[in-house]
């Protein structure tokens, strides 16, 4: 029996239709997004790819093997001598290292080891510089709160230390500059002792102890009342203080 | 005596598998002295430069890439224990790892610290009126949460108390960047995001690559490491560097090399020189 075919008028009509629409536009933006997404992991992979490829070096050998041979028994010799050089070095930089009793202070950790050689004879928590800037209102100055790193050395031992305020304590708090250096004196905020390491900055104790730990200094270091008369009492004048 | 064959190529002969084979315990040897030799070099740069700052006050860093970690020294004594890490790798989530080779080549001299991210955080002076009385001296803290990411540290009145981030980057003044991480459970969203700026970031200096661009250091750091740790740790380290100071890399072992034999009779010294860097 004859069965009509559906006129191509119809069929044209179908697909044309509005959810037959969407559907092609929704296979070719999948279409898109996969061909996009594959082209960039290529990118990404040839990238990888490129970078190993290039990182191999290329050594000239001789070609032939007496040459070799021969090419080796002076590369044995560089590499000989580079080693013994080498050591030397070793030894060199091993006999700079800190030796009888010296102070190492962690400014990360918070701690302070008092040290002979390489024992440790003490370990304190102590609290060290914030690290934050403060700058003048009135001036162009700033100061950063942090404590200095690097080899230092007790120049002075105080007992029953006096603070002299120094600008930045005014600028900090939102006070006057003082007419009266007097008015710079302040007695009993530092502790009972202290040790000068040069340039304002001490090692002394504090009247906040619970904030041992912490770092909420202002370049110095603060010690707890009982470790720092231990290591007060424990090192001299010149005692190496390393600070990292 | 074996006779090595090979093909011509414009730097000289590539040794062909044939000719490795007849030679292997040869050119292993004369490989191995190479490498040696390179890393002995390497090792030798780092000691005079180790060297020369042990000479003086001032503290460095040695970072070992091998044993992930850093050690802080003065006077070529490590006086800070080891600071390490769970992985150090060359995109975010740690799917590329810091290969030896690219480390080899990035980090040959001395890195300086030239800036660390959410440090120097400002001290505003408080109000007389009001600053003291709230028992902080910072007169915004939301200012200071803004600056470093984190909240004041809750202390006694007139403390300068501050906490650091414990993400964050160290740039380099040889424009190298450590992106110092601590270790996140991502969720499916973030893991996917995460994916997508690395294909970007990837398909970004691609483009720079195509248009010759692909070596201009403003833009792309010469290495980008990310090195995952614990929180205290990033902490701690972001506290102990200060801009300035210097690190040192302990060399990898050399990355593997390719011989290529020479047109002429090589001389002693032939052996020991790159062609192709």
């Amino acid at each position: 029996m004859f069965e009509p075919t559906p006129p191509k008028f119809a069929m044209l009509q179908r697909a044309s239709s509005l959810p037959g629409r969407i559907a092609r536009a929704l296979i070719l933006l999948l279409v898109s997004v996969l061909l996009i997404s594959a082209g960039l992991l290529a990118l990404q992979w040839s990238r990888d790819r490129g970078t190993a490829v290039a990182e191999v070096e290329m050594f000239e050998v001789p070609s032939d093997p007496a040459a070799i041979e021969s090419s080796m028994g002076a590369l044995e010799k560089e590499v000989r001598k580079l080693a013994a050089a080498n050591a030397r070095l070793q030894q060199r930089i091993h006999s700079m290292r800190p030796r009888g009793t010296y102070l190492v202070i962690d400014t990360g950790a918070n701690r302070m080891y008092l040290m002979k050689d390489e024992q440790l004879l003490r370990d304190a928590i102590i609290s060290t510089g914030s690290g934050v800037r403060l700058s003048d209102p009135d001036k162009p100055r700033s100061w950063v709160f942090d404590t200095p790193r690097g080899e230092f050395s007790v120049r002075r031992k105080v007992n029953e230390p006096v603070w002299t305020k120094p600008d930045w304590a005014f600028v900090e708090a939102g006070e006057d500059m003082p007419k009266r250096f007097s008015e710079r004196i302040e007695e009993g905020v530092l502790g009972d002792y202290a040790l000068d390491l040069g340039d304002g900055y001490l090692i002394h104790g504090t009247l906040f102890e619970r904030a041992l730990g912490l770092h909420v200094t202002h370049g110095c270091v603060r010690v707890g009342a009982k470790d720092l008369e231990a290591v007060f009492k424990a090192i001299g004048i010149g005692t190496k203080v390393y600070i990292i | 005596m074996t006779l090595l064959t090979g093909t011509m190529t414009a730097a000289g002969w590539l040794l062909t598998s044939d000719a490795r084979a007849g030679a292997e315990t040869q050119l292993d040897r004369y490989s191995a002295l190479l490498q040696e030799k390179r890393a002995l070099l390497r090792e030798s740069g780092l000691l005079k430069q180790e060297a020369e700052v042990a000479a003086t006050k001032s503290p460095y860093i040695l970072f070992d890439p091998a044993a992930r970690t850093l050690e802080f020294r003065i006077r070529g004594k490590t006086l800070k224990k080891a600071y390490s890490f769970s992985s150090i790798a060359l995109d975010e989530n740690g799917r590329r790892p810091a290969s030896p080779e690219q480390i080899w080549k990035a980090l040959q001299g001395p890195l300086t610290v030239l800036e660390k991210q959410g440090g120097r955080p400002e001290l505003i002076p408080p109000d007389p009126e009001t600053g003291r009385e709230a028992g902080l001296l910072y007169s915004d803290p939301n200012q200071l949460a803004a600056q470093t990411g984190v909240v004041p540290v809750d202390t006694d009145a007139g403390l300068l108390g501050v906490d650091v981030p414990t993400d964050y980057h160290l740039k380099f003044e040889e424009d190298v960047v450590f992106h110092i991480r601590t270790a996140k459970t991502l969720t499916l969203r973030q893991k996917a995001s995460s994916r997508l700026r690395d294909i970007a970031q990837s398909l970004r200096l691609s483009l720079a690559g195509l248009w010759g661009g692909g070596d201009s250091r403003g833009s792309v750091p010469r290495l980008s490491l990310y090195m995952t740790t614990d929180s205290d740790t990033a902490k701690n380290l972001h506290y102990s560097l200060l801009p300035g100071e210097r690190v040192f890399t302990v060399p990898p072992p050399p990355p593997p090399i390719t011989l290529i034999a020479s047109k002429g009779a090589g001389s002693p010294h032939n052996g020991s020189r790159p062609v192709v860097n």
